[in-house]
């Protein structure tokens, strides 16, 4: 597995390193930001986000993440399962951020012990052990030093109990390792977020390219013991997936059919085995909050939340209008919150004016674009704005570079809440524990939102 | 700092009972043991008493600590202490022992086989902690890799237990796990698909780590199942849904995930069915994902989707981004020539793209149409059309040679071929050779067919052709350039065979030419999830130690690949077999009565090569070397091992290769033959 693991300024100087096995020659490391400047160099890409995360060079393999002003590398000389390094340093970084609040060159300047300390417990021979936060959190307790807390507002830190046992958690070797035992609530509770993001890819026509949903259930869980929890979701939700399911294996060769991809993916705590033959949900819950399972549904039947009309008219270049309509496609007792159109527009504009006859519209030089912004808006409506773009008088590109700036689409943001796209729905949640038998509440909670991609092209 | 560590050795010495400064002086004792190891051995005793008297905790980390330092003192403490604590009570100190093994043998492997820690590692793996079993695997996993005579082998009902295990253990254990049973080797078809359906939940892990070990150890069980798709027909359709499902994390891992989905198209591509459309790029989405889709979408490409994808790489091809718009012109150029009845389709979106008359792409235009004209040659008169427009604007060298090679080899319908020709060779000398070389046949090829033209176009051609020639042998230093340049010059003084030399009716070019050989794509799917499937080269140019994986054989191997010529290997195979048993049987009759009755959960095989096994391995070891012929197949086997590791890229390697082949899976026929016996017995 991985030989070292190292932290890294932006500038490829060495902050903190773990070597794990000794394999590695001492002159690997300063090659790095060799690598990273000459991959940029061969024109791969024009910014350092566009590297791949795997580098090889002379037999060394270079495995990293990126993140704020850090680079998380791990070497390796072997084919080693690259997935487990790769989600190793994701969780990596998920822990240190647990500890430190945030995770950047200070941070770690600050808590090199700690650093020390949790890299020991974590990775063992290169092999990835604990890394779970909860679990790590139970004894590993040294202070850590927390941006806050530099700066003056001194608070007593989550993470500052001095005087834990120095066992080793049973957690780390009996079945269910996510949860320790004791854990009391005065009020049982466990929260249910159902939250669905939908990408949606749509082109100048109107027409539909690709939709996806990307939905997870987030549970809070507050329960105490070890209890034991069944979660029933609406018939239709997963019948979808199992007629999905047979219906592939009737016509395997039809694609269409594979339009309406279901996959469903649970957290460690749940019974696979259970699901896969009774298709009931059951686990024993981490303490605190996580992610109970993901789906996503790839589906070209999901209605456009939006319909955007688009025009742009260039007026001789020296003068852009863009005029854009939107009809919220969804039902009148329905809310959408937030709602966020991002129109791109050519770098370098003066004097924009707008009008509308809803929300606000606001020019950001620095991404280039227009935001219409609306606080809420309803189902059923429809909203239209004007802008009027003053181009430069001296440009350099021809006309083709002007209005390049169409290449990239609208994109929304938005959220709506008590709607589910998918239809699916939580009938029940059974907390049921034997030893202590309290009474809990479940709480649920639906809300869609867009994802990363919810774009419309609009050339 | 180096100076510091008998400060650090002394604070160590006397703080015993504090575990924060106790940590932090292992940590700087692990740095610097190695520069200073009479220093760092002063050390040990501190260790020694936490092994003897501490909290379990505290034992596991001398444990970890004495291991994990490489000096002779610390090694051979570590190889006396792990027996002992390889059985310990509690699971935390047995697992760290398990790892500590690893550690070892990586520093001596020697001193771990005197004190037969390969073997208690064995029986851990008998352990009903599932953490324990997963951490001995692991560390049986690392042995193994670094040993070429260990084998991990694992019988049907233990591969049914550890299944059992999955269930019980932690993420990382699971990975583990998951990654063992590639050693069990189904011997018929029906167990292989019943692990794939234990397997297959594994599939919706939220770890992709998880997810992809899972998705390994399927499509290596597929390799058993004469047509999976058929007797598992959901399938495609669940590792589709969980390759796309994992697209959704971030970009790195999205990466990871389509590197393996281009390895799983070109080696199982029944096995999943994919909408293209998933792989359309998006706007924000980093260069080296948009590279990789682009690929994946060239690959998923057919007659039925041709419409939408070459709608799609029109996108890309007007988009701001360089190289993504150049990479898109070659998809659409490679896409004409894999698929005869899109290449005309193709040729109108170039068209289209010719029309921008935007320099970068009318060069990458150029260049890949030359390639369809090559493949189609009577057709598409009018890309040649459009090129005459364009010639001004042909700048870079590729495209220029593109570009000089079209007006050569297409001079029958460009009227004025040998103008444009003449105007290139105004700049002769400046062009990089390659240039030089195509203008160089260009003006042979046209001069050679101009006889038949009127004397003023004859006239031309020899003009131009007495110019390059000139300029070749006279003016240019590059050896190759004027050697052919002399040679075509002979040719011409001949004159009587110059058209059947300089223009011969071209072989066709075809695509298929890129693909990898089977056999580096059956390792690369055994590598699955590896970093070998994401640089998706043989995986021996880049690992050089890496020991070679190829599919054990058994009866129930399937080699449905199409386009494999194995009919012929088949025969072989189980005429070895079969030659190996009539001949063996006698050698293998003895074997089951030296072995204990109880058999170890798994075996580890240890095979020497040359010299015979002591007897003390051979009663739990699966050995050959009993066998009339063993050691005859052992010999052969590990020369051309050798050669592998050694001269990884090597061309006239390639006579070796197959007679390393042959007796590779004659050695393995007899293997898994030997192992059905002693089930059946």
């Amino acid at each position: 597995m991985a030989s070292s693991i190292h932290f890294l300024d932006l500038k490829g100087k060495a902050l903190l390193s773990r070597d794990y096995k000794g394999d590695i020659p001492n002159g690997a490391l300063e090659k790095f930001p060799v690598l990273l400047v000459d991959h940029t160099n061969t024109g791969l890409g024009s910014d350092e986000t566009s590297l791949p995360p795997v580098l090889y060079d002379n037999g060394i393999n270079y495995i990293y993440v990126v993140h704020k002003d850090l680079y998380i590398l791990a070497m390796t000389r072997e084919n080693t399962n690259v997935f487990a390094i790769m989600i190793f340093l994701n969780n990596l970084v998920k822990v240190l951020i647990n500890y430190f609040k945030s995770l950047q060159e200070e941070a770690i300047r600050d808590n090199f012990v700690i650093m020390y300390e949790l890299l020991d417990e974590m990775m063992d021979f290169g092999l990835p052990q604990i890394t779970d936060p909860k679990i790590l959190k139970e004894y590993i307790t040294q202070k850590s030093y927390t941006l806050e807390e530099a700066l003056g507002q001194i608070r007593a830190s989550s993470t500052g109990q001095q005087a834990a046992p120095k066992l080793p958690p049973s957690t780390l070797t009996k079945s269910i390792s996510w949860r320790s035992e004791g854990i009391v609530y005065k009020k049982n509770e466990a929260f249910l977020d159902v939250i669905e993001s939908i990408n949606m890819t749509i082109n100048a026509k109107g027409q539909t390219l690709s939709s996806e949903i990307l939905g997870r259930i987030n549970v809070k869980s507050n329960l105490s013991g070890m209890p034991d929890l069944r979660l029933g979701l609406n018939e239709k939700f997963l019948n979808s997936g199992a007629r999905l399911a047979e219906s592939g294996a009737g016509v395997a060769s039809d694609r269409a059919v594979t339009n309406e991809l279901e996959d469903v993916k649970f957290h460690q705590c749940v019974r696979l085995s259970k699901f896969e033959n009774e298709k009931i949900i059951t686990f024993v819950p981490p303490d605190g909050e996580f992610d109970l399972m993901t789906y996503r549904i790839l589906s070209p039947s999901i209605n456009q939340l939006f319909v955007v009309d688009y025009k742009m008219q260039n007026h001789s270049n020296t003068r852009l209008e863009i005029l854009l309509k939107v009809r919220t496609n969804f039902k009148p007792k329905l809310v959408c919150n937030n709602l966020e159109i991002y129109i791109p527009c050519p770098d370098d504009i003066s004097s924009p004016k707008f009008g509308r006859t809803k929300g606000s519209v606001k020019y950001l030089p620095d991404k280039s674009c227009l935001c219409w912004k609306f606080k809420s808006i309803n189902g059923g409506k429809e909203y239209s704005m004007i802008a009027e773009l003053q181009l430069p008088s001296v440009h350099s590109g021809d006309e083709y570079q002007l209005e390049s700036f169409r290449k990239r689409p609208l994109k929304l943001n938005f959220q709506i809440p008590y709607y589910t796209t998918s239809g699916l729905q939580v009938r029940y949640l059974r907390i049921n524990e034997s030893k202590l038998n309290y009474q809990a509440y479940p709480w649920v909670r639906y809300v869609t939102q867009s994802g990363d991609d919810y774009v419309i092209r609009v050339s | 700092m180096v100076e510091l560590l008998p400060e650090v050795v002394t604070i160590l010495l006397t703080n015993r009972n504090d575990l924060e400064v106790k940590k932090m002086c292992i940590s700087c004792l692990k740095t610097y043991a190695e520069v200073r190891p009479h220093e760092a051995a002063k050390a040990i005793e501190v260790f020694e008493s936490d092994l003897a008297n501490g909290s379990p905790y505290v034992k596991a980390l001398a444990l970890r600590t004495i291991s994990s330092i490489p000096t002779k003192e610390y090694i051979e403490r570590t190889a006396a202490e792990l027996p002992v604590f390889l059985g310990d009570a509690n699971p935390y100190i047995r697992k760290t022992a398990a790892l500590g093994v690893a550690k070892l043998f990586e520093k001596d492997p020697r001193l771990g086989q005197e004190y037969g820690l390969l073997e208690k590692l064995n029986n851990l793996l008998h352990d009903k902690d599932a953490t324990v079993v997963s951490s001995a695997l692991a560390a049986l996993n690392d042995i193994i890799e670094r040993s070429p005579q260990l084998k991990l082998s694992i019988e049907y009902r233990d591969a049914v237990t550890l299944i059992g295990l999955l269930g019980t253990s932690d993420e990382w254990g699971q990975v583990y796990i998951l990654n063992s049973l590639l050693s069990f080797v189904p011997s018929q078809e029906s167990e292989a698909v019943e692990f794939i359906e234990k397997v297959m939940p594994y599939l919706q892990h939220s770890n992709s780590s998880v997810a992809c070990n899972a998705l390994k150890v399927i499509v290596y069980l597929a390799n058993y199942v004469k047509h999976p798709e058929d007797v598992l027909p959901v399938l495609p359709q669940r590792i589709s849904s969980a390759l796309t499902s994992m697209l959704s994390k971030s970009s790195e891992i999205q990466f990871l995930i389509l590197r393996n989905v281009i390895l799983l198209l070109l080696t199982k591509s029944k096995l999943i069915q994919l909408d293209v459309k998933m792989f359309f790029c998006q706007y924000d989405d980093p260069i080296y994902i948009k590279d990789t889709k682009l690929e994946i979408i060239y690959l998923l490409a057919e007659k039925s989707n041709v419409g939408i994808v070459l709608n799609e790489l029109e996108a890309y091809a007007t988009e701001i981004d360089i190289q993504m718009v150049r990479k898109s012109i070659r998809a659409i150029g490679n896409l004409a020539i894999k698929i005869e009845e899109t290449a005309s389709e193709c040729v109108k979106v170039l068209l289209d793209l010719l029309e921008n008359d935007i320099s970068y792409i009318v060069q990458e235009t150029v260049v890949v149409s030359k390639n369809i004209l090559r493949r189609y040659p009577n057709q598409f008169e009018e890309l040649i059309e459009s090129f005459s427009k364009h010639v001004d604007s042909v700048e870079e060298p590729e495209a220029k040679s593109a570009m000089i090679w079209v007006l050569g080899q297409r001079s029958r319908n460009i009227a004025s071929s040998t103008k444009m020709l003449t105007a290139f060779s105004e700049g002769f000398l400046e062009d990089p050779v390659d240039v030089q070389l195509s203008l160089l046949t260009a003006s042979v090829k046209i001069y050679s067919r101009s006889r038949s033209l009127d004397s003023s176009q004859q006239q031309g051609a020899e003009e131009l052709m007495l110019k390059v020639l000139k300029l070749a042998t006279e003016e240019v230093n590059d050896p190759d350039l004027r050697e052919r340049a002399f040679f075509y010059w002979r040719i011409v003084q001949q004159s009587a065979s110059l058209q059947e030399v300089v223009d011969v009716s071209l072989p066709v070019i075809s695509t298929d030419s890129d693909k990898l050989p089977e056999r580096i794509l059956e390792e690369l799917e055994l590598s699955i999830g590896t970093l070998g499937s994401i640089y998706l080269r043989p995986i021996s140019h880049v690992f050089r130690l890496a020991k070679p994986k190829s599919l054990a054989y058994s009866p129930a191997l399937q080699k449905h690949i199409e386009g494999k010529p194995i009919s012929s290997n088949m025969e072989r195979q189980v005429s070895i077999s079969e030659n190996v048993r009539s001949t063996s049987s006698n050698g293998q009759s003895v074997q089951p009565e030296s072995r204990p009755d109880r058999r170890p959960l798994i075996d580890v095989e240890v095979h020497h090569p040359h010299t015979n096994a002591n007897g003390e391995k051979l009663k739990q070891v699966q050995s050959l070397e009993d066998e009339p012929e063993g050691s005859n197949i052992d010999g052969s086997l590990n020369a051309p091992r050798d050669v592998h590791t050694r001269f990884p890229s090597h061309s006239s390697q390639s006579s070796t290769k197959t007679s390393s082949r042959k007796s590779t899976l004659g050695r393995r026929a007899s293997i898994s033959l030997l192992s059905r016996k002693l089930r059946n017995l």
